[in-house]
């Protein structure tokens, strides 16, 4: 099989065109939650490759149970792709109500054995097929006397039946970073379990952990393969075989012909390798891990519980880690509000903008310590960052920034639903028109600010080059949020259109509403906003029924203050 | 409601207005209504993309305990809203 190719949505459109010679493409499941325009895209991709899912957010390794919604919704995902591979990471995330986007160490000790079985057997057993369990990047060491990476691996693919994706850039990173040697890694992997391989780029960065710098190789995912992973995949090919191979890129985006070079480099290699000996395990059971004489980490609950809360106050050790190792926290203290510092300002950009980039990153820190996610979906993360606001007293003099992130959040939740619901009225004769019962359509959002709020979103976001023009003094504005198949849209709407709107719904009736309105409006303007009104789809007539989950994707009119 | 009929006929015409328009009224481009800003693929389409990466970070911050206090972004340039160039205090903890 021709090598694959990670697949994100920046990626989307150059794929789609070029319809590149690929084995597979592999996305991120958590990615695909909700009815995104993303999910759209990834499916129809389904149409000219296998997608394999790989998940970063189940967080098999955490002491508490599984998220049952985040379970269900892979499951879902899966009945829809039919994907070629399901795979997770041999790591956690989430114990009990925080959820850190990052992949966390986990010590691998016999209760670790029984946690990660358990949840890898309820994950197997909820989407109904074998899954795939991936080794992580190591920047850590807890203590000498756990049970060797490997060993672990083979016992969790032994009780649970799952089978492993070899990322040979983790096995690499790992070694450097604990000084193990990453040949003895591969030659304790029992062959028949190996199922696929990643391939990715890391990062060199010299670091002072307490005692001088030092470097230490991160698992970036933004640059090329180094010749030293190449080597190593060429011993793994060796010894496993060739396997489907997984080229993983996931920032920095070159362009996708340097993507595909990549590929077609893992395609040389691969074409040069024996044929796989998966399947070929018979085999003697692999050696059970020698006992302890002494666990370092007794409780693993309690051990994830103190390690989030050295993570989040942005603590310089951890008194888990091996002596030597207890400052790399700050590896994953970096990983972690650095990926929510990117992620909220994707959410929150005209914020960002009003608030410039130091001051938002101070209020992401501020807001993620005090309210940290709670989910494997950080998609729903971000609301708390609006509360957060009140700890700065300088935001106090900036009376519509509330208001400005309510609109951001608005728009980032509108993402994930159904897009707003189209009513083709042409079809519908006009005298019908005037008795039929309608309802508002489901759906979009409205906004009411009594600040220019649109002008103030508009002209702090990214893309907007002008120089700034707003005068607080021009508000009210209404607002439309809206989504169809391109994405989420905003708005500005004339205050007319929204009293129709609150109208129709009262009344149920067209005729009734103009009625009660033409008092105070007059006939134009009645006439034109109801033209916005058909002609965006805000209304449908009641008969027809409301598209599946109506509950979720009811239209709002909400007053910000 | 009853109706009358008068009433009825000038909301009639209301509504016949409004039909009229329909076809025609490309409302983006229409007097009165801001043109309809889409989210570009750098902004919104992109949340979805950043969301979740299993990549671990590189870049490190400049020490997040070196507080900045007045925001700096397009908030100082909003007649009637422009912060003061004063050092205001922040709350020391969050919780």
């Amino acid at each position: 099989m021709k090598s694959g190719l990670g697949i994100r949505p920046e990626l989307f459109s150059s794929v789609s065109e070029l319809k590149p010679e690929l084995g597979f493409l592999e996305a991120h499941s958590e990615n695909y939650f909700g009815k995104s325009v993303d999910r759209e895209w990834l499916l129809d991709l389904r149409r000219e490759y296998s997608i394999s899912l790989h998940g970063v957010g189940l967080s098999l390794g955490r002491a508490d149970d599984l998220d049952r919604d985040h379970l269900r919704q892979l499951q879902q995902l899966v009945e829809e792709v039919n994907p070629l591979f399901v795979s997770e990471h041999l790591a956690w995330s989430a114990y009990k109500h925080q959820h850190l986007p990052d992949l966390l160490p986990l010590p691998l000790t016999d209760e670790s054995v029984r946690v990660v079985c358990e949840h890898i057997d309820q994950m197997q057993q909820a989407i109904g097929r074998q899954i795939l369990l991936e080794n992580p990047s190591n920047y850590l060491l807890f203590d000498t006397l756990q049970i060797a990476e490997p060993d672990f691996l083979n016992t969790v693919c032994h009780q649970t039946g799952c089978g492993l994706l070899l990322d040979i850039n983790n096995v690499y990173v790992s070694s450097q970073n604990l000084q193990r040697s990453a040949h003895d890694f591969l030659a304790a992997i029992d062959t028949g379990f190996v199922h696929q391989f990643h391939l990715a780029g890391h990062t060199e960065v010299k670091r002072d952990f307490g005692k001088g710098p030092e470097n230490i190789l991160i698992d970036t995912h933004n640059q090329t393969v180094s010749d030293d992973v190449w080597k190593l995949f060429r011993s793994a090919l060796d010894r496993f075989g060739g396997l489907p191979t997984l080229i993983e890129w996931d920032s920095d985006f070159p362009s996708i012909q340097v993507l595909l070079s990549e590929c077609e480099k893992a395609n040389h290699v691969l074409e040069s390798a024996a044929p796989s000996v998966h399947g070929t395990f018979k085999g003697a059971r692999p050696t059970p891990p020698s006992p302890f004489q002494q666990e370092p980490i007794k409780n693993l609950g309690q051990f994830q519980s103190e390690f989030l809360s050295n993570v989040l106050e942005l603590e310089s050790a951890t008194r888990f880690a091996d002596q030597k190792h207890q400052q790399r926290i700050s590896v994953y203290q970096n990983n972690v509000f650095g990926a929510l510092k990117e992620y909220l300002a994707e959410v929150y950009p005209a914020t960002k903008g009003v608030l410039g980039q130091r001051f938002f990153e101070q209020l992401v820190l501020r807001a993620v310590q005090k309210t940290p996610p709670s989910v494997g979906d950080v998609h729903r993360y971000g609301e708390e960052l609006i509360a957060a606001i009140e700890v700065f007293d300088s935001l106090k003099e900036l009376p519509y920034l509330k208001e400005l992130m309510q609109l951001e959040w608005v728009l980032h939740g509108l993402y994930f639903r159904s897009p707003t619901e189209i009513v083709d009225w042409s079809e519908i004769p006009q005298d019908k028109l005037m008795e039929m019962k309608v309802r508002p359509s489901t759906g979009y959002v409205i906004l009411s600010s009594t600040f220019p709020l649109y002008e103030i979103w508009r002209q702090s976001l990214p893309n907007y080059h002008e120089p700034v023009a707003i005068n607080l003094a021009d508000g009210p504005d209404t607002l439309l949020l809206s989504k169809d198949d391109q994405g989420v849209h905003c708005q500005k709407i004339t205050s007319e259109i929204e009293r129709l709107l609150v109208q129709i719904d009262e009344d149920e009736n067209l005729l009734q509403a103009i009625e009660a309105l033409s008092g105070s409006i007059g006939p134009e303007q009645l006439s034109s906003a109801l033209a916005f009104i058909f002609e965006a789809s805000l209304i449908a007539p009641k008969e027809l029924s409301k598209v599946e989950d109506s509950h979720d994707d009811q239209s709002e009119l909400l007053t910000l203050h | 409601m009853k109706l009358n009929k008068k009433a009825t006929l000038s909301a009639a015409s209301v509504l016949a207005v409004a039909l009229a328009a329909m076809p025609a009224s490309a409302h983006a481009g229409k007097e009165g209504y801001e043109k309809c800003q889409g989210i570009a693929k750098a902004g919104m389409n992109d949340c979805g993309a950043n969301g979740h990466g299993c990549a671990g970070q590189a870049a490190v911050d400049a020490d997040p305990n070196e507080w900045i206090y007045v925001p700096e972004g397009t908030c100082e340039k909003i007649v009637g809203g422009k912060v003061k160039a004063k050092k205001n205090k922040v709350e020391e903890k969050a919780s």
